[in-house]
């Protein structure tokens, strides 16, 4: 399926909302002045995600999963290829010395998916009174269809997978990842359904 | 562990708890909805200092207000309202401040990574479970990995950079301060010697320590030389006097120098100087200095010797330019002194041969037969001399007069030069292949030239055949023609191609035939300085074929 204009629309708000919050946590967190950007928001079949993750990242993927539950239920996930890790890394903590992933690095993109992640899901909870609780997150550093292992789910089999390409920026350089959240179609169908009567509620609001 | 465990609790869930409390090796904390302490494991009591009992109930950030002083309070809220928070070490350090466990590191906190989660009873959030993790060890380790990968790192771009560039100083300046960024040193400084002088060749550093470095004092750099020479150790440390660290240059902390030696050949000083307050430099960071000052020393000393050959090609060069000024004039005051020879002798010469004239022809009767064959002869000799003065006169007119080549039509040079030589107008004796086509020449200079060529093909004609002399062109080279006058006649021997073109050189054999010998001299050097050559192809019977080449020229436009 594929997202009508009109929602793709009020789900970009919807993040934007949340990213907001994260830049802010961010920024603060490192010390740097950091905005978080979403050029482009896409629902893809969950067999698609392997293929076109191997088409838009080089190399071994870093990925940040936490799973959440509730009326919706899903998993969402912070990708970043190996080069924006690293780069990431480096930037945030002003450490240029970083040549690979090590512990103290994946600690770092767990911090940041954390905060990113915890802002998405907290501002699904709030704005579309939708009450989420979250999981423990987890990083790996794996291939595009090693991710797939990682993923699981309580109730419902996984279908669509929400594609937020989501770009760090800060004084000097980019840093571009993907936030993916997936989800089965009875949670897909309540999202997109809360997200419209949050757009409606705007709007007469 | 808390006094009041759940009922509901099976008798394994309260074994894992009394496990996780006493055994688990990191931090275990949990906290009720208003974050005071309800639980603190065994590895927090022996961390902190503080038993369980001590903080039950009491607010966690009563017991470390720097929780709130960093901000980090705002996390347990976070976790309150159902968000698991993950805090790493790189960004926070640690969570609760306790002693490092390694003394050597470098920070004296514990270096942590925590965990903070609500804890639910049903729906509701009743508090936080924080899970605390030393990481003071893999991070000093991953220190040291780095430290040492980076030393690699510089060793080989020292030795790539440094034994390669052609532009020493350069590289070696950029190379240093990578180097003392790596050292978390503050400044540096070479200390060359060139010639006899010392100066320092490079400085750089961090903030003010840049300015001053490049005025230290002498003796103090001076001193530091002498150490090093002296004591020949891998590095040595340098403290200015008393009195030295009144100048602002040296103020600072103490100096580390390090000879730089190629053979026995010492070039200089290399000069760093460490952080503020820092302990100096580890036994491998002096080991990096150590290797890095071979690079740089070596760097230099091939810097040195190519100078030493720029300077010496230079002052070559230089003797070269002024011997040929000198040999220049020398050869003009030659030329002009033959010039000058061959001109006065003019008039003696006419002088001997008018008065022989006179005396044979108007004292006739009274001279005796005899005396009259001796006139005769000095008449002869007096010609002969006339004829070589005025041929040495003719050479050294081609060497003065200046020349401007401009296209000459070729055939028209035939033309006129076959009108001057009867023995040329007779029918098939001169023919050309035509179109001869132009050449760039001084147009009576190369009449001269293709008279003499002629003449001589007319003077060495074969006594059994008819004489025939063939004039064509061709392309040589780029913009470049060929002229050949072949005839027929006796031809010349190979070892004489070149000799007949050398002044006064004469073949052997026909030193009967007319003519000073230097005809083909004057050719050559006329030809010479209209920018051509010339020569010639021979086979003793069979002929001669001389050439003349010369740039090619187009049918001037009309104007």
């Amino acid at each position: 399926m594929e997202l009508t204009t009109k929602q793709a629309d009020a789900l970009s708000e919807l993040i934007n909302i949340s990213y907001a919050r994260a830049a802010g946590a961010l920024s603060e967190l490192t010390g740097h002045r950091i905005h978080l950007e979403v050029p482009k928001i896409a629902i893809h079949k969950i067999q698609e995600v392997p293929t076109l993750l191997s088409e838009l990242m080089q190399g071994e993927i870093a990925s940040v999963n936490q799973t959440f539950a509730g009326p919706i239920s899903g998993n969402a996930l912070l990708l970043l290829d190996e080069k924006a890790a690293l780069m990431l890394n480096q930037l945030l903590l002003n450490d240029e010395s970083l040549e690979t992933i090590d512990d103290a690095a994946r600690e770092v993109i767990t911090e940041i998916g954390n905060i990113l992640l915890n802002a998405c899901l907290g501002v699904f909870g709030n704005l579309l009174r939708v009450p989420v609780s979250f999981s423990v997150p987890h990083i790996r550093v794996n291939s595009a269809n090693e991710i797939f292992g990682s993923i699981s789910a309580d109730e419902e089999d996984l279908s669509s997978a929400l594609m937020v390409h989501t770009r760090f920026r800060l004084p000097n350089s980019d840093v571009s990842g993907y936030m993916m959240i997936i989800l089965g179609v009875v949670s897909l169908d309540r999202l997109l359904l809360e997200v419209g009567k949050w757009e409606e509620r705007q709007m007469t609001g | 562990m808390t006094t009041d465990p759940t009922p509901h609790k099976s008798p394994h869930e309260s074994a894992l708890l009394r496990w996780i409390d006493e055994m688990t090796p990191y931090g275990v904390l949990v906290t009720d909805e208003n974050c005071r302490i309800q639980s603190w494991n065994h590895w927090l009591e022996t961390q902190s200092g503080h038993s369980e009992a001590s903080l039950l109930g009491q607010d966690l950030f009563t017991v470390y207000p720097d929780l709130v002083e960093r901000g980090l309070d705002k996390r347990f809220h976070q976790a309150l309202h159902g968000e698991v928070n993950i805090l790493a070490t790189s960004f926070h350090k640690y969570l609760l401040p306790f002693p490092s466990p390694l003394p050597e590191a470098a920070c004296k906190w514990m270096l942590q990574t925590a965990r903070i989660a609500p804890l639910y009873e049903g729906d509701r959030c009743c508090g936080t479970v924080i899970l605390i993790e030393d990481v003071t060890l893999r991070e000093h380790q991953a220190h040291i990995l780095r430290r040492q990968f980076r030393r690699q790192q510089l060793l080989s771009a020292a030795s790539e950079s440094l034994l390669l560039t052609r532009n020493p100083t350069v590289a070696i300046g950029q190379f240093l301060v990578s180097l003392t960024q790596h050292l978390r040193a503050k400044a540096f400084a070479i200390y060359l010697r060139q010639h006899a002088d010392w100066t320092i060749l490079t400085h750089g550093g961090t903030g003010p320590a840049e300015e001053w470095l490049g005025d230290l004092p002498t003796g103090f750099l001076n001193a530091c030389t002498n150490h090093v020479v002296r004591d020949n150790l891998p590095v040595i440390r340098q403290e200015p006097s008393a009195q030295e660290r009144t100048t602002k240059a040296l103020a600072g902390s103490g100096f580390f120098c390090r000879s730089l030696l190629v053979a026995d050949n010492f070039l200089g000083t290399l000069i760093l100087i460490p952080e503020e307050g820092s302990a100096g430099f580890t036994p491998e960071d002096l080991e990096l200095i150590k290797s890095v000052s071979q690079y740089i020393a070596a760097a230099l000393d091939r810097e040195q010797a190519r100078q030493a050959l720029v300077d010496a090609h230079q002052n070559l060069e230089s003797k070269v330019i002024e011997r040929t000024i000198r040999l220049e004039e020398s050869v003009q005051l030659l030329e002009s002194f033959s010039y000058s020879v061959a001109h006065d002798l003019r008039a003696p010469i006419r002088a001997i041969k008018g008065y022989g004239d006179i005396l044979l022809e108007d004292f006739a009767k009274e001279i005796s037969k005899p005396a009259r064959g001796y006139l005769a002869r000095i008449r002869i000799a007096a010609v002969r001399m006339e004829l070589l003065t005025k041929d040495l006169l003719s050479f050294c007119q081609v060497s003065r007069e200046s020349i401007h080549p401009t296209p000459v039509n070729l055939e028209e040079i035939i033309l006129e030069t076959s009108l001057v030589l009867p023995a040329l107008q007779n029918e098939g004796v001169l023919s050309n292949k035509n179109p001869l086509g132009y050449v760039k020449a001084h147009p009576s200079m190369l009449r001269q030239a293709v008279m003499n060529f002629l003449d001589n093909a007319i003077k060495f004609k074969h006594p059994d055949r008819p004489l025939k002399i063939v004039v064509r062109t061709e392309p040589s080279g780029r913009h470049r023609t060929k002229i050949w006058i072949e005839d027929n006649g006796i031809g010349i021997s190979p070892e004489y191609h070149e000799k007949i073109f050398g002044i006064f050189e004469r073949l052997h054999h026909n030193e009967d035939k007319e003519g000073s010998g230097i005809g083909l001299a004057i050719v050559a050097k006329s030809i010479q300085r209209m920018g051509g050559s010339c020569g010639v192809e021979s086979t003793l019977g069979e002929g001669s074929r001389f050439w003349i080449e010369l740039a090619s020229a187009h049918h001037p436009k009309p104007t």
